[in-house]
């Protein structure tokens, strides 16, 4: 997919027939110093051009400062700061911080900024200015609060330059009053009669007389766009005078009489290439061929109008990707949708199949919807449902439905049935519901085939909702009946259908058929060639052995899907995010295996993907593993942490979710150590007196806790035969705790029969953890178990444990690991400029490649590291001694 | 919920007819000087959306009345 990120953060090179505005560039030269500049004018005034010439002259002086350019998307607390922060990062502006920002539609408030951004922004060594531009386009007022918040926080080498078409609701009286503010409006950035000269002279390439000139800078009232347009229109003119007498003495709208004048001086092929082109946000060469049905005569369309300056904009430096001046561009479609409102819809399509074949599915929904053509949104989505929510984008994709109005949603179910899908998995179930009910009303009208598959797709995502909300019986149901209806060619929503199966069978009742399941849900996803659904196939795979105390089966099958994951990073040049679920599983392996660090390494990997994905089941199946290791490790209260975050998610997805956050909670507890456990515990005693039933382990660990040796014996006489008839990684539990009991009673003889059951099940899968984490006592029972020459290398291998973990408590070890994948010669380069202070720009500079090709490696450079930010990286690589 | 007002809204340009799809509830009268947009909205939010297009093509804001209901 390609990532059109990176645009956001390039700074606009100057136009041809740009005028030096030295006063204006000194004004900036000293508003920079001031906490805010405010360069607020309307559409056309020369704002980006103005500032950009300003950042370009400032870079060759080293004054430090970053470039944002906002789209509608941005609008949106999450989405923003996002931005903001990778604009820092971009810029190489150094944040102490390698916190994620939630991602788009989450709540923020300026109280809940994190402290660490703050604190990032208090430690700047030097001077610096965040440039953002078209701050118009923010009306939402969670973001003015960010950045008011900002303006009074943050530390004072911190300033903040926004171009905007309308002032911010920001206090800006009391700014201007304590002389924080600095303002550029329209009456500064209006051209001078000198400047309008000089500017028309370059632009034109004609001699105008001082009058002429007077005449239609008088006209423009001193606006450079209608003075550009003014000068493509002379170009070439041997009647400049009668030009500019026929545009003084009209009376109409400036821009509309001008694009018209700019439009007769082009060729034919230019005029139409500008009127098809302008339906597109932004352009390259082969999309503009595609809409145009050229064949490659976009590329040199495109040279000719950066040539002639018809108001393109470069983004990057390989002139891959332009956009038109925003108030060019709606003067054109105004004219297209005026003389050809014919072509309008044919040309959404084209762009629409463009953006779609890239993988580009926010842009081609986008065109779809623009084209009001119902059946292509409903093919367009219904080809694309899994690829659409689960490319990594489920934000902006929701956004963009939550947009439609409903009436329209109503009568286009395939868009209600892919918008339920993004709502299920971004864990708002109830909402997904009811879109489901809402497309299924429509299902009548469709013909039989159509029928039965909208159909099979609300099934699947119902199964998928029942699994969520901890209905396994009712998910297996659904998943049954989805199964039956969905065509043959569904690969991707028949295998993540089968992953829902077999998951729901695993909660259900473990059993080897949910394993047949999901190695048909793996098979089928590997020869459809879908990464992504193997991913999570795998992962329910990995989660069933899991269950089934098939530990090293578990950690091939996340073995064999990292390297599936690799191959697709490698390939597509980006990660698999859907992999988080198999990062959580390997290390819940690992911290049973008692490799802890790495279990807490790749588990932190699992929670960054997750988070970029924004999947909420996953990110909760991480965040538990994550807390376990974390306890296991003894880092009792980062565990308890990484437990909030999990809870408060939880919160908004199902109740299901809750209890399996109490119980993993209860479960850390009881390894001792936290600041809250007594209170959790005492909490737990409390319902279980009060009847409540815990899953038989926890129950028999809670009474052990409370001494009370003889209940345990009398619960396990029961749950023992009774977990016998269900294979299930916790009944080795369940012989330990009836060793414990019958130790605490100091019936020794009972307690190594019940250990030696015990052991016999825990050695074949190397399960450390399990005894480990039961302690003092444990370890007591160990030797007494070795005096007695019981399972010699497994306990010599126990004891072992036990004696690290004393060492590692009483001295945490440096944190120098070995990294899953090493880095390459070229990523080891990059990483020691990283730790300097050149931009990912400047880096290129240095390394004689392209920009992309550096961002490129730094995000594979993160990936490696686990890390998020330039920031992190670094700290992440001197940590492991990486860079100095 | 507020009752459909009409608004009369006058800007300082002279805008061509073809631009009334774009204005739409809106309907454009072009006189001398400046340009008449009149038109029938249900609420504050739908008003604004009006008056964020003729800030985006840079049009200058004459005067914005509301017009007694017929």
């Amino acid at each position: 997919m390609t990532n059109l990120l990176p645009t956001k953060f390039y700074l606009p090179p100057l136009p041809g027939g740009f005028v030096a505005r030295p006063q204006l560039l000194q004004i900036l030269d000293e508003a920079v110093k001031h906490r805010l500049t405010l360069v607020s004018a309307p559409a056309g005034a020369g704002k980006t051009t103005l500032v950009s010439a300003w950042a370009q002259s400032a870079r060759k002086k080293g004054v430090a400062f970053g470039w944002l350019s906002l789209d509608e998307a941005d609008n949106d607390p999450g989405r923003f700061m996002e931005c903001l922060v990778a604009c820092l990062e971009e810029w190489g502006i150094i944040l102490e911080t390698s916190m994620r920002y939630p991602k788009g539609g989450e709540q923020i408030q300026p109280e809940n900024i994190p402290a660490d951004f703050i604190r990032g922004l208090t430690n700047l060594k030097r001077d610096t200015t965040i440039i953002v531009d078209d701050y118009h386009l923010i009306q939402n007022r969670e973001v003015h609060a960010i950045l008011e918040y900002l303006l009074e926080h943050a530390s004072l080498l911190f300033h903040l330059m926004l171009l905007t078409r309308s002032d911010p609701p920001f206090e800006l009286a009391r700014l201007r009053v304590s002389g924080q503010l600095v303002e550029l409006r329209i009456e500064q950035l209006r051209f001078s009669m000198r400047e309008a000269g000089a500017f028309l002279r370059k632009a034109a390439g004609v001699q105008l007389t001082e009058t002429d000139i007077a005449v239609l800078n008088e006209r423009t009232e001193g606006w450079v766009a209608g003075l550009q347009m003014a000068a493509i229109s002379l170009r070439g003119r041997e009647d400049a005078s009668a030009f500019v007498a026929a545009f003084a003495g009209s009376h109409r709208f400036v821009l509309d009489y001008l694009l018209e004048q700019v439009l007769n001086r082009q060729s034919s092929e230019v005029q139409e290439f500008l009127l098809k082109t302008s339906i597109l946000e932004r352009l390259s060469a082969p999309l503009c061929d595609a809409v145009i049905e050229s064949s490659g005569m976009a590329r040199g369309l495109l040279d000719t109008l950066e040539r002639a300056n018809l108001f393109l904009i470069p983004l990057d430096d390989e002139r891959g990707w332009y956009r038109y001046h925003h108030l060019f561009a709606d003067l054109l479609e105004n004219v297209l949708e005026q003389s050809h409102p014919d072509l309008l819809v044919g040309l959404h399509r084209r762009a629409c199949r463009w953006h779609e074949a890239q993988g580009m599915l926010p842009e081609a929904l986008h065109h779809a919807l623009e084209a009001g053509d119902n059946e292509l949104v409903a093919r367009m989505v219904s080809a694309n449902m899994l690829a659409i929510v689960e490319h990594a984008e489920l934000a902006p994709i929701l956004l963009h439905m939550d947009a439609v109005p409903r009436a329209e949603r109503i009568t286009l179910p395939w868009l209600g049935v892919a918008y339920a899908w993004g709502l299920a998995y971004a864990g708002q179930n109830e909402r997904a519901g009811l879109e489901l009910s809402l497309a299924e009303k429509q299902a009548d009208k469709l013909v039989s085939e159509e029928r039965s598959r909208l159909l099979g797709h609300i099934a699947a995502v119902r199964a998928y909702l029942a699994w969520s909300n901890g209905d396994q019986p009712e998910a297996v149901i659904y998943a049954e009946q989805a199964a039956h209806l969905l065509p043959a060619e569904e690969i991707a929503v028949r295998a993540l259908n089968l992953t829902t199966l077999g998951n729901a069978m695993t909660q259900y009742a473990a059993d080897t058929h949910a394993v047949e399941v999901l190695e048909q849900a793996m098979l089928l996803a590997r020869q459809g060639g879908q990464s992504h659904v193997f991913m999570l196939a795998a992962g329910a795979m990995a989660f069933a052995c899991k269950i089934l105390g098939q530990f090293h089966r578990a950690y091939e099958v996340c073995e064999d899907a990292i390297e599936v994951a690799g191959a697709y990073q490698r390939s597509n040049r980006r990660e698999l995010t859907a992999a988080a679920s198999i990062y959580a599983f390997l290390s819940r392996v690992l911290s049973e295996w008692g490799e802890l660090e790495k279990a807490i390494r790749v588990a932190r990997k699992g929670l960054a993907l997750s988070e970029l994905w924004g999947q909420a089941d996953t990110i909760m199946v991480c965040l538990l593993y994550l807390a376990q290791a974390l306890a296991l490790a003894g880092e009792a209260e980062s565990s308890q942490q990484v437990l909030q975050r999990a809870r408060k998610i939880a919160q908004k997805i199902s109740p299901w979710h809750m209890i399996n956050v109490d119980l993993a909670e209860l479960d850390t507890c009881l390894d001792g150590g936290t600041s809250n456990a007594s209170e959790v515990y005492q909490e737990a005693i409390r319902k279980q007196n009060a009847g409540y039933k815990f899953p038989d382990f926890l129950a028999a660990r809670l009474l052990l806790r409370q001494n009370r040796a003889n209940d345990v014996l009398i619960l396990l006489e029961r749950a023992l035969p009774e977990a016998q008839q269900h294979p299930s990684y916790e009944n080795v539990r369940l012989y330990t705790f009836q060793a414990l009991a019958h130790f605490q009673k100091k019936d020794f003889p009972h307690a190594l029969v019940s250990l030696d059951q015990a052991l016999d099940l825990a050695e074949p899968e190397n399960r450390l953890a399990t005894f480990v984490r039961e302690g003092d006592k444990m370890e007591k029972l160990l030797q007494l178990a070795q005096a007695n020459s019981m399972h010699p290398e497994f306990i010599q291998c126990l004891l072992a444990v036990f004696e690290i973990r004393r060492k590692f408590k009483a001295e945490p070890a440096p944190g120098i690991e070995q990294l899953i994948e090493p880095l390459s010669a070229r990523e080891l380069e990059i990483l020691n400029y990283l730790n300097g202070y050149l931009s990912s720009m400047e880096i290129a500079e240095q390394l004689v490649v392209s920009v992309n090709t550096v961002r490129t490696h730094m995000k594979n450079i993160y990936g490696k590291l686990g890390v998020h930010g330039r920031s992190a990286a670094v700290r992440r690589a001197k940590e492991l001694g990486l860079v100095k | 919920m507020q009752k459909a007002t009409s608004y009369e809204i006058h800007v300082q340009d002279c805008l061509d007819e073809k631009w009334a799809a774009r204005f739409i509830p809106f309907a454009v009268t072009v006189g001398d000087k400046e340009s008449i947009l009149i038109g029938v909205v249900h609420d504050q939010a739908e008003l604004f959306g009006v008056l964020l297009k003729i800030r985006d093509l840079g049009l200058s804001l004459v005067s914005v009345n509301p017009v007694e209901r017929r």
